[in-house]
């Protein structure tokens, strides 16, 4: 058990940066993101033992981690409490690229959780159409279909992906 | 689109995210999740047999047997107040410790240096719980430890048999299928043995009659991932053997 223990432990230190990153982009809120991971890390522990037999550990601690931030959505203190943790937006200036990011955030933001998640399982994390379709359990067309807007909403934001 | 992604986030600030400290957390509630539903379980079955036993049973019979005291270093488990509770916890984790190593000199506690034990008060009378996670010949797993109130006379497979619910009443779920045998320690004190249940952690109970109308549970469950239990149930019985001679 000692050794299960410490080959999870390498298992999630190796992936701990890749995982607040990406939890970070779906709830903007580094806090929360590191809520998520803790309890996406206990989650995957609970499995680890058929989880690491399977061969699919990465695949499957994506699809906790984006199915605790759906489960954290749909908390009901959430509609009572919202809280914006990004500042209030400098001015915008196209030359300067470091800003860019501000259409994206708002981007972001105006999306739903779960078409949050595509985006970000998509074109940050590097998941497939099907990978993505898999973790957050909706049919590849729809990943696509959310995909597209949301690329498309980009475009109308002048940032170029 | 990388690039995009990476200015949004930024620098990450420091994570306090400690994996090693939420695994050792998780494994200590859910144990102490296991452990209070057996204990309510244990006590709303021992509370049908003994309000079925005293509406069957003619007055004066006798009390079931207890077993008897051993050895001069024993001591009573007290829950009269909060404070003799407090103290009587500690005199089992002591007494419980020094069973393990009796019985089973390779075993050691991770972390050590042995397990902690704490007033069980939303029972009346109080009762006493504790785990640890123990690690013998490169197997681990958890021991929890419960010594409650048992007025059911005597403790066997009969005296456990699941209570029926009310007439017109049906359970809301089926009774989780689990294996009871009337066993013995090395020296004869009467025990009994439960396995089975649910969840993928191999294990199995065991309870022995304590003085004082009460009873302790040991639960031997083996790692998370299904491996055996960390003892086995010679090891446990002899455990319980060693612990019981220490009460009177």
């Amino acid at each position: 058990m000692a050794e299960l223990d410490d080959e999870f432990h390498a298992f999630v230190a190796g992936r701990l940066d890749r995982w607040r990153r990406g939890a970070y982009l779906m709830c903007g809120d580094w806090h929360l993101a590191d809520d998520l991971v803790s309890e996406a890390v206990i989650r995957l522990h609970r499995h680890w033992g058929k989880v690491r037999l399977a061969g699919n550990a990465d695949a499957y601690a994506q699809k906790v981690l984006a199915r605790c931030w759906l489960n954290e959505r749909r908390r009901g203190w959430r509609r009572r409490e919202r809280v914006d943790a990004d500042p209030p937006s400098p001015e915008y200036r196209m030359e300067d690229r470091i800003v860019d990011r501000l259409p994206l955030a708002d981007l972001l933001r105006s999306l739903g959780p779960r078409q949050r998640a595509v985006l970000i399982l998509r074109f940050y994390l590097d998941h497939s159409v099907e990978e993505t379709a898999d973790i957050l359990g909706v049919a590849p067309g729809t990943v696509k279909s959310q995909a597209a807007r949301a690329l498309e909403q980009l475009r109308a934001a002048r940032v170029t992906p | 689109m990388h690039q995009l992604f990476d200015d949004l986030i930024g620098t990450p600030p420091e994570t306090a995210i400690d994996t090693r400290a939420l695994v050792r957390r998780d494994r200590r509630v859910r144990a102490t999740r296991r452990a209070a539903l057996t204990l309510t379980a244990v006590a709303a079955a021992g509370i049908a047999v003994a309000v079925f036993t005293s509406a069957t049973t003619p007055a004066g019979a006798p009390p079931g047997a207890v077993a008897s005291p051993t050895r001069d270093d024993r001591f009573e488990l007290r829950a009269a107040t909060r404070a003799e509770a407090e103290v009587s916890a500690g005199q089992l984790a002591a007494a419980l410790d020094d069973a393990v190593r009796a019985a089973v000199p390779a075993a050691t506690w991770d972390p050590g240096p042995g397990i902690r034990i704490t007033v069980i008060d939303y029972v009346s009378p109080p009762g006493w719980h504790g785990s640890g996670t123990l690690r013998v010949a490169g197997t681990t797993g958890a021991l929890t430890v419960m010594a409650h109130t048992w007025t059911a006379p005597g403790l066997s497979c009969a005296t456990l048999s699941t209570p029926q619910p009310p007439k017109g009443r049906e359970p809301t779920k089926p009774a989780t299928p689990r294996q009871c045998a009337d066993v013995q320690t090395p020296s004869g004190v009467p025990a009994v043995l439960l396995t089975g249940g649910p969840g993928p952690t191999q294990g199995f109970e065991l309870r022995v009659a304590l003085p004082a109308d009460r009873v302790m549970t040991l639960i031997v469950t083996g790692p998370d991932d299904g491996g055996p239990p960390v003892l086995t149930t010679a090891q446990a019985l002899l455990v319980a053997e060693h612990a019981v001679g220490r009460i009177r």
